[in-house]
């Protein structure tokens, strides 16, 4: 074996091959990392109360927030291969060293971004509720305002509470 | 030596800029986009009132400072093992012919 090529198979085997494999291992550990700690942030958004206090009609403007802050955050971290890409000053495992760490911010910050949909998601149902109680009781007190003006055009009407 | 093509290797001169370029430009842009969370709080203070809106932008704060930690740990560990594999390349290119 020739001594450039030892030297590549050493650099390979010896450390960068076996640093990537790690490297995935530790990628996958990270993002669950995240998804544990992000989605005990926002757990308590499957419980109604959690709303309390909201404008419900204002659910749609804090969803467009959120979507743009994830927008954002996902923009740049899809954009990250590009920069290890970028330098001419390395080349072969040390840019795909690169990338695996760079893989790595893309995955929790994958996970990161996902509890906030979830929670936007959970906003987006209360959103829905509260609209769907607001035309019932509009259509209710609508009908319920008819009879009673009916009642009162053909009686005095006194009340009975 | 012109490296874009080169399958293997590292210009030695060129990696310390290599690395300031992936902590000034890519991790750094990385966590300003997480800790900007300015835009939703003021659209959940516009909306939102109460100890639940504030336990909200709490938790969303505390993310953010999570994340950009988190981050700062993967561009620790990155730039360690680069700076590893820097030093091994130096130390085999300096063995690669051996005296007799």
């Amino acid at each position: 074996m020739g001594t450039i090529q030892k030297f590549q198979n050493i650099l390979q085997g010896n450390r960068a091959m076996d640093t990537i494999q790690g490297a995935g291992d530790w990628i996958s550990g990270a993002r669950s990392t995240v998804q544990g700690w992000a989605g005990s942030l926002y757990t308590v958004a499957s419980n109604g109360s959690t709303f309390v206090g909201m404008n419900y009609t204002q659910v749609p403007t804090i969803r467009d927030a959120i979507r743009t802050y994830v927008k954002n955050i996902q923009t740049v971290a899809d954009g990250l291969n590009t920069d290890a890409d970028a330098g001419t000053a390395v080349a072969g495992e040390i840019t795909a060293e690169t990338k695996k760490y760079l893989q790595a911010i893309k995955a929790v910050t994958d996970a990161y971004v996902s509890s906030l949909l979830v929670y936007s998601d959970k906003m987006q149902q209360y959103y829905e509720a509260y609209a769907k109680s607001d035309t019932t009781l509009s259509q209710d007190v609508a009908a319920e305002s008819s009879s009673l003006t009916s009642t009162a055009q053909s009686q005095t009407y006194t009340e009975k509470n | 030596m012109d490296f874009t093509n080169a399958s293997h290797g590292v210009s030695f001169t060129g990696m310390q800029q290599y690395q300031q370029e992936l902590q000034m430009n890519t991790f750094r842009r990385i966590r300003d986009a997480i800790n900007n969370t300015s835009d939703v709080e003021a659209a959940v203070r516009a909306g939102w009132t109460g100890t639940s809106a504030d336990n909200f932008i709490h938790n969303l704060q505390t993310g953010a400072n999570k994340m950009s930690d988190q981050i700062t740990e993967i561009e620790n560990m990155l730039i360690t093992e680069l700076n590893g594999i820097m030093s091994q390349i130096g130390d085999m290119d300096e063995n690669l012919v051996e005296r007799e």
